[in-house]
């Protein structure tokens, strides 16, 4: 299923949903439940006439996610979570037909917290707009997974909106699995003296399409960012990648790096790269790189010289690729 | 026994090497030439690099090798060493061994891992070698130094080195040349691309071939490697 037949077909679309999996914190569209073992978590529920000018309309698929008017609220605190991970699952809900999911989570000031993330194939069109506040001095690490569980090819619409206060950290790996269709968007509002780091790694098989897109604005000054993005894209998929960087007048001492390297294993796939500065300070460090290459050809013969297969060492290759 | 009949190798249409005769049997090979001459470009063409066009028989241990992928050569025992490995970012040096070793069901993974490490002590590669990525951020000696430890791990019938001295300090060519005698004692076919004096003058070759006028000239006469040191290649021209 594509994503102009859904969009043609909202109406008839039913949304099968398989049975949910419970994590120390489980978001759907109805809202935000935590099990009873969880301690360094609290859920809520904000009222959106109080909260929902987080939730800024972007004319994307996102938008969609408005129709929701019910927000799931997470509140993390604690020293004690940042090695030991907090494992927040997004799913369905049966009794919707829409899995549009507004979520808005806090990270208290000074904390030090770890989240595994993981968003559920359970259902065919799921749309997020997840909100990300990042107070004072507090230091968040996300390890994102996309595509886990369920049997379903899911469109997955994940724009995550990121605020940071001053001396806020905020680290974000992602790892797609097999995807059949796929936004995953970023957009990050650095205040002062913050660190940020966006990592994804993606690949993209048969024909799926994956699009990801990183906005890091430097509101204010000496603020650090660096986003990694790589692909590897195989048979008929289309990736594309969008890294915009905007460092404001204000924002001196900024330190912005955007690399996007892509992989491609044959040539029927579709890349698309394009990284965008917006820069009205001189006293930054900024860098960017954008790259599609091909399986390095003298890098397969050394494999091949020892006794490794092509398949192997294109694998190799890929795994290499991906981690280097 | 490796053994090249007739053979003529060419790249992008032109041809480098023609009517190469040769053979190489247990023992020390050395393979000498003026630079540029085609020493490497042999030395490929015996391993299937596709960059190179190859005409006429290379076999070994009497198997025809002509429609052999690099790959297929190598696990019938064929190693080449390189003159400059490529570096390859996220793959580490003992993923390599572990993926090239993965048909080997002789010894764990612990045991290789516990050999490599052995072998990177003895070469005084440091602590954590295993880890580090193939030939980034490595030193001319450290990387001919992983050559020798894959040649090590993956014991080879055939082993081709390709200036495997480049780089290398007088300690480490003090290894590579103790490396190689051993592995020359055990019955093994080592071919030596080089022109350091120190390395040629401390093995009695089994055969010398000069590369030069765009052919090749193989000699079991020793004394061949003295006359090119003080002559240089012009009786070859």
């Amino acid at each position: 299923m594509n994503i102009s037949y859904v969009l043609e077909h909202a109406d008839e679309v039913l949304q099968k949903v398989e049975d949910s999996v419970a994590g120390d914190i489980q978001i759907t569209p109805t809202g935000s439940t935590a099990d009873f073992w969880t301690t360094k978590a609290k859920t809520f529920t904000p009222m959106f006439s109080e909260y929902g000018h987080f939730f800024k309309k972007r004319n994307m698929f996102g938008d969609m996610a408005l129709n929701n008017t019910r927000i799931a609220g997470v509140s993390l605190s604690g020293q004690s979570t940042k090695t030991i991970p907090t494992r927040v699952c997004y799913t369905a809900t049966t009794d919707v037909l829409d899995q549009h999911v507004l979520a808005y989570i806090e990270i208290e000031p000074h904390c030090n917290v770890l989240i595994d993330e993981e968003f559920f194939n359970d259902a065919d069109f799921k749309i997020y707009k997840i909100v990300y506040v990042v107070r004072e001095g507090a230091t968040v690490n996300i390890r994102r997974k996309i595509n886990v569980g369920g049997s379903h090819d899911t469109i997955q619409i994940i724009e995550t909106e990121v605020i940071q206060h001053p001396s806020s950290i905020f680290n974000i790996h992602t790892q797609d699995g097999i995807q059949d269709y796929l936004q995953d968007i970023y957009f990050v509002e650095a205040l002062q003296d913050t660190v940020t780091n966006i990592t994804g790694r993606y690949f993209g098989k048969l024909n799926n399409n994956i699009h990801v897109i990183t906005d890091i604005d430097h509101v204010g000054t000496n603020c650090k960012s660096n986003v990694d993005v790589k692909s590897v894209t195989n048979d008929e998929s289309r990736f594309t990648f969008a890294g915009n960087l905007t460092v404001r007048q204000e924002a001196e001492g900024a330190d912005a790096h955007l690399s996007n390297k892509n992989l491609q294993l044959v040539d029927t796939v579709t890349v698309i790269t394009e990284p965008k500065l917006d820069i009205s300070t001189k006293e930054i460090a900024c860098t960017h790189g954008c790259t599609v290459s091909s399986i390095d050809k003298d890098q397969l013969y050394l494999l091949n010289t020892r006794g490794i297969d092509n398949n192997t060492s294109q694998q190799i290759l890929t795994d290499a690729f991906l981690n280097g | 026994m490796l053994v090249l009949q007739d053979v003529s190798i060419a790249t992008e249409g032109k041809e480098i090497l023609s009517n190469v005769n040769l053979e190489f049997g247990p023992g020390i090979h050395f393979i000498v030439g003026p630079n540029g001459a085609g020493k490497s470009t042999l030395a490929h063409a015996i391993m299937s690099n596709p960059s190179y066009e190859v005409k006429g028989g290379i076999s070994f241990n009497k198997q025809d090798l002509t429609d052999l992928a690099t790959w297929e050569r190598a696990q019938l025992g064929i190693f080449l060493s390189f003159q400059n490995p490529t570096p390859i970012e996220g793959l580490s040096n003992f993923r390599l061994i572990k993926e090239a070793l993965a048909m080997d069901s002789t010894s764990s993974i612990m045991d290789k891992l516990s050999g490599f490490r052995g072998l990177a002590k003895d070469l005084n590669l440091p602590v954590g070698w295993d880890k580090k990525e193939l030939n980034v951020q490595a030193s001319g000696g450290e990387k001919k130094k992983n050559e020798l430890i894959q040649l090590s791990m993956l014991n080879p019938q055939v082993a081709i080195l390709d200036e495997p001295d480049s780089g290398l300090d007088v300690d480490a060519i003090n290894d590579l040349i103790d490396q190689l005698q051993k592995f020359a004692a055990s019955d093994k076919t080592i071919i030596v691309v080089s022109h350091y004096e120190k390395l040629l003058k401390s093995f009695q070759p089994t055969t010398v071939t000069v590369v030069a006028n765009e052919t090749t000239h193989q000699t079991t006469d020793s004394s061949t490697v003295d006359r090119v040191l003080a002559d240089g290649f012009k009786d070859f021209a």
